[in-house]
Parts: structure tokens; sequence; C-alpha cells
């Protein structure tokens, strides 16, 4: 303990240089957390998408600005390939009033279960007459079952709207499932007919024929390339009053992903470098300053008994001390931002303790790294010649 | 005769200077006693503090050997030499080395690593001692020099130790102060401490029980006046 002492009482008698190496350490802190919770939240993000996609399957998408795939199309290519199997989907994200939890809702069709690797285990799918009569009924994932404490024939709110819960379904067949079984259930979600969707969506209600994504499992003998070839072929004449689609599948989304990632990694894990090595530097000034004014405080510690190895401890301890600081605001600052981009920016941001122990790990080892030479000076001092000089 | 505190025998300390190698002490034989108050004085650059540096196995010497209650310590020994340091000598410099932002307590115990009951009470019934009680709690750099020496001197008794080394520890103080302080000192020799302390100042004399002048790095008893 009265080492500890020693180690507070130091740092705080220079708090400028303690403070500037404290805030570079800190800013460092947060940006290493940041974007260690962000490189683990797309890859999340990515496994999510592979998970959901599923094998065989691929998607198409509307470009933004364009009208919209309608059920027309949907129908014609249910028509000309009878072997596919597709289904309509508009995904939401409907937040709850004043700022509370945001529930991933799925509108989607009857086929969407045939498509997505899901198994029901309790209830009943969605079906025909729930489209057309636009009942208030959903399915919701396991996950958000268990999460929720939600059972088979419950009521749940989805703002604005009341729904009954009519079957409870859980990913199967998933290419994932074996690698990330975390991820087996999807996430909480909430799937509901799809002509249901104007409820949350400022779209009108005659657009709820419009679909944003179509899931299309092609059959075992046909490859994915073909079958996509087939079906943009068939969505060319249509493309004049449909606009601008795009095939997806999950291994473009997660390049797309990874592309991200190296984006973010470049430019934070920079941020995080350059104040990690600013902070370093200025702890380690403060560190060889300390030293210097104090070579006849370590003669004197020497002089009554201390071994080289207290030396290094106290000087070690310190530069850990504030080190230590630094990543508790740098980590206390993270989590504030991180709720805040996953919040009001659905930026896909994964918090954890795991994110935090790495920029602890780190901080540590900046302050072990920077302390070393400075406690090596200290631990060299003669005590003789140091308690001469005064 | 009891066995000797310290028995130094052809102790030699030379130091590398860029003129060459500098002899500063040259065959000493020192023995000093429990009890005694051994006073060593001597022109400047004569080699006193390099003799108690060596006696308070704060270095090591070129040549020659150390002997501590018995036991001979190497150059090689330097853990035994920290431990001999720690538990057994007590030390008293010229500038108090006091640690001027903490209390004159917070300094008595400054020695301890871990600190028990039994060095805390320890530390109150030597400032008790020395006439510090009143200021205990204050800041080492409010206190007077005769009042930082006596602290120094609680710091170095506080462990009970074997023998104090003192390096000119009045040099600092003026006469009546200094008196002050040497009385204290007194008080441990009285307590069967063996005492090796350098000085220029003469007037400290008649507190010794036995005189040594160092002369260019040579030691020898003084000649009674």
């Amino acid at each position: 303990m009265r080492i500890l002492r020693d180690v507070f009482e130091s740092t705080i008698s220079r708090p400028g240089r303690t403070l500037l190496a404290l805030l570079a350490i800190a800013i460092g802190m947060l940006s290493l957390t940041v974007l260690i919770s962000t490189l683990y939240g797309l890859t999340e993000r990515a496994e999510m998408i592979a998970a959901e996609m599923g094998a065989d399957v691929f998607a198409i998408v509307a470009d933004s600005g364009s009208r919209g795939i309608q059920q027309e199309h949907l129908a014609r290519l249910r028509a000309n390939l009878p072997d596919h199997v597709f289904s309509s989907v508009k995904p939401y994200t409907v937040r709850e009033p004043g700022g509370g939890e945001s529930t991933r809702v799925l509108a989607g069709d009857p086929q969407l279960l045939s498509v997505r690797p899901w198994g029901l285990l309790q209830g009943r799918m969605l079906d025909l007459a729930d489209l057309d009569h636009r009942q208030a009924f959903c399915l919701v994932t396991e996950a958000y079952s268990r999460k929720h404490d939600v059972h088979l024939h419950d009521f749940i709110q989805i703002h604005p709207a009341w729904l009954q819960v009519v079957g409870i379904v859980k990913a199967t067949g998933s290419a994932l499932q074996e690698l990330r079984p975390d991820l087996a259930g999807t996430g909480p979600m909430v799937i509901i007919p799809h002509t249901l969707a104007p409820v949350w969506s400022s779209a009108r209600y005659a657009e709820a024929d419009k679909v944003e994504l179509v899931y299309v499992r092609h059959p075992a003998g046909l490859s994915a390339e073909a079958s996509m070839k087939v079906v943009e072929r068939l969505l060319v004449p249509e493309q004049a009053t449909i606009g601008p689609v795009r095939v997806v599948t999950a291994d473009l989304l997660i390049s797309g992903i990874a592309q991200l990632q190296r984006l973010i990694t470049l430019t934070t894990g920079s941020i995080a470098g350059l104040c990690l090595l600013l902070g370093g530097t200025t702890l380690m000034s403060l560190m060889i300053a300390n030293v210097r004014e104090r070579v006849n405080e370590v003669g004197l510690r020497m002089a009554l008994g201390a071994s080289r190895g207290d030396i290094y401890a106290l000087f070690m301890l310190e530069a850990l001390w504030v080190t230590l600081v630094a990543a508790l605001a740098g980590s206390s600052g993270a989590y504030g931002l991180l709720v805040l981009l996953r919040e009001q920016l659905t930026f896909p941001t994964y918090i954890g303790a795991e994110i935090f122990w790495v920029p602890l790990g780190v901080s540590l080892g900046v302050g072990l790294f920077f302390s070393w030479l400075p406690a090596r000076q200290a631990a060299r001092i003669v005590p003789a010649e140091a308690l001469r000089n005064d | 005769m009891s066995e000797p505190v310290l028995c130094a025998e052809g102790l030699c300390k030379a130091y590398r200077s860029p003129g060459g190698l500098r002899t500063v002490l040259r065959d000493v034989d020192l023995e000093i006693q429990a009890g005694e108050f051994c006073v060593i004085t001597g022109p400047s650059g004569s080699g006193k503090t390099t003799l108690l540096n060596l006696a308070a196995l704060l270095d090591v010497p070129t040549r020659g050997r150390l002997v501590f209650e018995g036991e001979t310590i190497g150059p090689d020994d330097t853990r035994r030499a920290r431990e001999i340091r720690r538990d057994r000598i007590g030390m008293i410099f010229q500038q108090f080395h006091l640690l001027p932002q903490r209390s004159v307590l917070d300094n008595v115990l400054f020695r301890f690593r871990y600190l028990k009951d039994e060095d805390r009470d320890r530390a109150h019934a030597v400032l008790d001692e020395l006439g510090l009680s009143a200021v205990k709690h204050q800041k080492a750099r409010l206190l007077s020099g005769g009042e930082m020496q006596r602290v120094a001197i609680a710091r170095a008794l506080v462990h009970p130790p074997r023998l104090i080394v003192a390096d000119e520890p009045t040099g600092n103080l003026d006469a009546a102060t200094a008196a002050d302080v040497m009385r204290a000192m007194a008080q441990l020799h009285g307590r069967g401490i063996a005492v090796l302390l350098v000085t220029h100042n003469l007037a400290l004399l008649p507190y010794a029980t036995r005189h040594l002048v160092c002369e260019d790095g040579r030691i020898r008893e003084a000649v009674p006046a």
C-alpha cells in the first residue's frame, strides 16, 4: 500500500505532464476500443448476413431511388422459374418511442421460411390468408422469444401496432451454424406479413406491393452463377419500370464489409497508434524528468535497503498507474461513443467485456514499454553518488 | 574483547577520472567496537566520506576486506550488503535527505516497505524521545534545520541499528542547534550503538570516545592534544 501511495503522490505532483500523457493515451485507448468494437460488430454483421442468406440463396435488391420490385415481377419470375423459390422481404428497424430499444422487423411472405435457413419451433408459418387480410400476426425468432420472454399467442407491441405471435422460428441448415452456434437463431427478430409493413413505413399504403428485397433459392443442381444469370435476364425487360437492381450474394456483402473493415482499421488504427505513441513518449519524458528530480530520493531508498527491483517497480508502477487511469477514461469514453453509434446511427458495433480487455492490455504494455528505460536509469543510480549530489 | 561491529582490512578505493586512476583511500585498517563513538576529521578530499560510504556498505572497495559483525561482505554481496544497510545500519547526512512533501512520521517510516504496528509504535517513541512529537504530522519542509536533522536521526534509529554512520551531521546547523543534535547522537552512543561520524568541526570532538584523522587517503589515531 505504501508503494501505491508513493506512486499516486508522485504522479499528481506533476499534473501538467501527467495530464498530457493521460489524455493522449486515453484518446488512443478510445480509438482502439472503438476500432475493436466496430471490427467485431462488422464481423458479426457479415456472419449474420451469411447465416441469414443461407446456402443456395442469393438476393435481388432494389437500389435506392428505384421504383422497386413489384409483386407482379415476382409472379413473373415464379412462373418462369418454377424450380426456384422466391420470397419478398422488406427489412425495417423499428425504434421504440423515447429512444428505447430498436427491433429488427422483416416484412415477408410465406415463402420466406423456405428460402431462409429457419425452422418452425412452435405454432405455424405465416400464410397467404395472413397476407391477404393484413393480419396483425407475426413470427418471432427463438432469440427474440428468449430475450423478451415472449410465448406463442402472446401479443407484442412493435410500436405502434400490437401483433400476435403465431409462430416461433429458429435458424437451421445455415453454413455458419457449426462455426457460430450463437448466430443460429439469427438474433432477436420479428417477421410480419409484408402487407402489414406500411404501418412502419412512411410509404403510402398503396406501395404495399413494392418489395425491396427478393430472396431466391436456386435448385441444388444449378450453380448460383447460372441461376443469377437467368434471373437477371428475366428482369432485363422490366428494368425500365423497376429501375436499377443488384444481385447480391452473401459473399458480395461480406467482401463489402471486409473492405469497410480494412478502411476502419487503417484510419482508426492510425489514430490509435499515433495517440499511443504520443502518449507513450510523453509518459517517457514524464518518467525521465521524475527520475532526474528524484535522484536523491532514489539514492536514499537504495541506501535504506531498496533493491534495484524495488526502484524498477516504483517507476514502472507510476507509469502503469497513469496508463491505467488513461485506459479507464478511454474505455468509458469509448463506451459512450459506441452506445451513441449503435443507438443513433445504427452502426454495427459490439459492446462486450472482450473489447475492453485488449485496450487495457495495450495500455499496460505502453506503460511498461515506455517506463522501462527511465526505470532502468533510476535503478542504475549509485546511492553513494546520489546522496553526495544535493 | 567482543567482536567488532565493523572491521576494515587493507581498504583501498580508487576512481577512474579523466586524468587516470585516482586513489582516494590507501590500505585503511579500522575496527569499530559496539558502543564506540568514533569521529573522523581531516581536510577536504582526504577520503573521509569515501571511507564512510564503504563503512555504510554503500560502496565497494577496490581492494581490501570489510567485515560487519563477523560477516565478510565481498564486492559481489550486494544483496547481503543491502540487507545489512536496511536492518543494521543507520545513516545521517549533512543535507538531511528528507522527503520535503511528506510528514515527519512518513519520513521516519520511509525505510519500511511493509509497515507493522510495532514499527509505527517505535517511530512514535523515537520521535517523542527526540522531542519531535509536536511536529510529527507536519510536512518536513516546514521544519527548522535542527528539527530536520533530528528527524533524520529518528529515521536512522527507528529500525534499531548496530552502527550509525553520520556524514557532517551538523554541517548545515548553527552552533546551538548542532549541540542539540550532538546531544541526541550522544544518547545513541549511551545505548551501546556504535557511531562513526565524519566532520570538519573540531567542536564535536568532546562527544567522541575515539578520534581518527584522515589524511591523503590514510587513517591514523589522532594524537591527544
